[in-house]
């Protein structure tokens, strides 16, 4: 997985930031088009201005319009005038991955970028990845069998560019580049809205978590948990050594009662 | 409060051929276990022989029920292109190709019978590590009980179906009345088909065993081990649909929930 030309040295992420965010959706529809996913086709959805409502198959980045109760006096709203947070969701990949981890077939894989990438010409649709993943953002399309999901624009990266929903975020909202850089960027940021007294502000990024950190890092407003951001994922594997000792257990003994039954019986 | 009452999990895609291949395949895995110990102990030729092709049987039906489920069927040998240790896909994967080999061999060859009986537990236990190494959260809950519950009720098929082959070693009976005996006491989600296919894999051939009433107890194992597998895939998928951006790890359900949002007034 080595790439000849690439302006971006070692791993990268986004800081995708809501207090920027207006809600545009032109990150959605840059992705959309650089990416030739399908449409979503034309549901209404009824609640706020999100019919589409999470990421999916042929959703790989996606703005949520998180509705709070506004407080009277701040931003000098009427209080029965909602506040509209604005968040665009994106894969988080994942330092432990629970999507890699499960795949069978090695179609997914941790680009030199470090990355989560699924190899369209490997998955063969078994559709593990889906309950793997801690955040419920792979799916299988069901028009084409295969596992999809954000590639974190690896074609473009390996060209030197960014991804493409951070190239059409017209606010800055979506920043990419060298994670430490990110990482660096929003502290500052977080910083800067906590003295001017915007005291609900937090970042996102479960790296205290068995997810060990993530390639998408977020700041929000409020509880992360009304983004569906849960505040401690937790990746398959944690229950694994309890479940193959469990099998191995129901193996033994399962063998042990047959070899005593019949001999007992005999 | 999750986003818009959006669930945080996707749910399972898999249709009806996994939770029947689940019951096809440990019923096979178990009965390639009797199949040795029957051997082992001398028992009668007709029902080694009678085991080794329930295994066959069942290791042939497995391989196309998987192959059908997937997104491109044509790609099933990808299966095959790596191993993966830390998928337990991958692991059944390799199992289920092993004995799927091992146990159509043996019906020729009986020097395969030890690794179709090896690979066989393997196949009655490993599907319920499969459910519980997920993020669904049902099933993850249930990580430590599902490969047992699911072995059990592999073995109690396996004895169920020789028995309604006219089998009628004691053996058959008592491995049968342990395992209905362990699926009574086996932890039960809700739902109706979860409760039906609790009640007919345990206490009623239990009962039925215990008044002598052998095939009767036979079938209804059968059925409720089939049962159980399609209940423990639909209660995932109910699971997944209510899962809570709050209930993703046990530090975050122990944390006070934000107190919930009054649906706000959008005019």
């Amino acid at each position: 997985m080595q790439s000849a030309a690439r302006t971006v040295k070692g791993t990268t992420g986004f800081f995708t930031d809501s207090t920027l965010c207006i809600g545009c959706k032109a990150c959605e529809v840059a992705c959309k088009e650089w990416n030739d996913v399908p449409a979503d086709g034309f549901q209404f959805s009824g609640k706020s201005y999100d019919n589409t409502l999470g990421l999916g198959h042929s959703t790989w980045r996606h703005v949520k319009f998180v509705e709070h109760e506004t407080q009277i006096g701040a931003g000098g709203n009427a209080p029965h005038v909602i506040t509209w947070q604005f968040s665009s969701d994106v894969c988080k990949h994942c330092e432990v991955a629970g999507c890699l981890d499960a795949c069978p077939t090695g179609s997914i894989i941790r680009t030199e970028f470090g990355g989560v990438y699924i190899q369209p010409d490997i998955c063969n649709g078994c559709g593990y990845c889906v309950v793997s993943c801690p955040f419920g953002v792979v799916d299988r399309r069901p028009t084409d069998g295969r596992a999809f999901k954000c590639t974190f624009c690896y074609d473009r990266q390996k060209a030197g560019l960014q991804p493409a929903c951070a190239s059409a975020c017209p606010t800055g909202s979506i920043l990419f580049g060298d994670l430490e850089e990110m990482q660096r960027a929003a502290d500052a940021r977080i910083e800067k809205l906590h003295a001017a007294g915007m005291t609900d502000a937090k970042l996102w990024n479960p790296t205290g978590t068995s997810v060990e950190g993530t390639h998408s890092i977020f700041l929000v407003r409020g509880d992360e948990r009304d983004y569906n951001l849960p505040s401690n994922p937790e990746v398959p594997a944690t229950v694994m050594k309890p479940a193959w000792s469990s099998a191995a257990a129901a193996a033994g003994v399962m063998a042990l009662a047959a070899l005593v039954a019949f001999r007992l019986s005999k | 409060m999750n986003y818009q009452d959006q669930p945080l999990f996707k749910p399972p895609v898999w249709t009806w051929e996994i939770p029947t291949y689940f019951f096809v395949g440990g019923a096979a895995g178990a009965a390639a276990v009797i199949g040795v110990a029957a051997q082992v102990a001398g028992e009668d030729e007709k029902l080694i022989r009678d085991a080794r092709w329930i295994a066959a049987i069942g290791a042939n039906l497995s391989t196309p029920l998987l192959i059908a489920d997937l997104g491109r069927p044509g790609r099933f040998l990808n299966m095959l292109r790596v191993f993966n240790p830390q998928s337990p896909m991958s692991v059944g994967a390799w199992t289920v190709a092993v004995f799927g080999g091992a146990s159509t061999a043996t019906l020729l060859l009986p020097i395969f019978a030890p690794l179709s009986a090896l690979t066989g537990l393997g196949m009655a236990t490993y599907t319920g590590v499969l459910l519980g190494v997920t993020a669904i959260p049902v099933w993850k809950e249930n990580a430590r009980v599902l490969p047992v519950h699911f072995a059990a009720s592999a073995l109690g098929t396996a004895c169920s179906l020789l028995e309604l082959r006219g089998h009628k070693q004691r053996a058959l009976s008592s491995l049968a009345l342990g395992a209905a005996l362990f699926e009574t006491a086996a932890p039960i989600e809700e739902g109706a088909l979860m409760k039906t296919a609790g009640v007919l894999s345990g206490p009623v051939p239990f009962v039925l065993r215990l008044i002598g009433r052998r095939k009767a107890a036979a079938a209804a194992t059968i059925l409720g081990s089939l049962l159980t597998r399609f209940a423990w895939v639909e209660a995932g998928r109910v699971s997944s649909r209510r899962s809570a951006s709050t209930t993703s790890g046990p530090a975050a359900s122990a944390a006070t929930a934000a107190p919930p949002a009054q649906t706000p007034d959008r005019t």
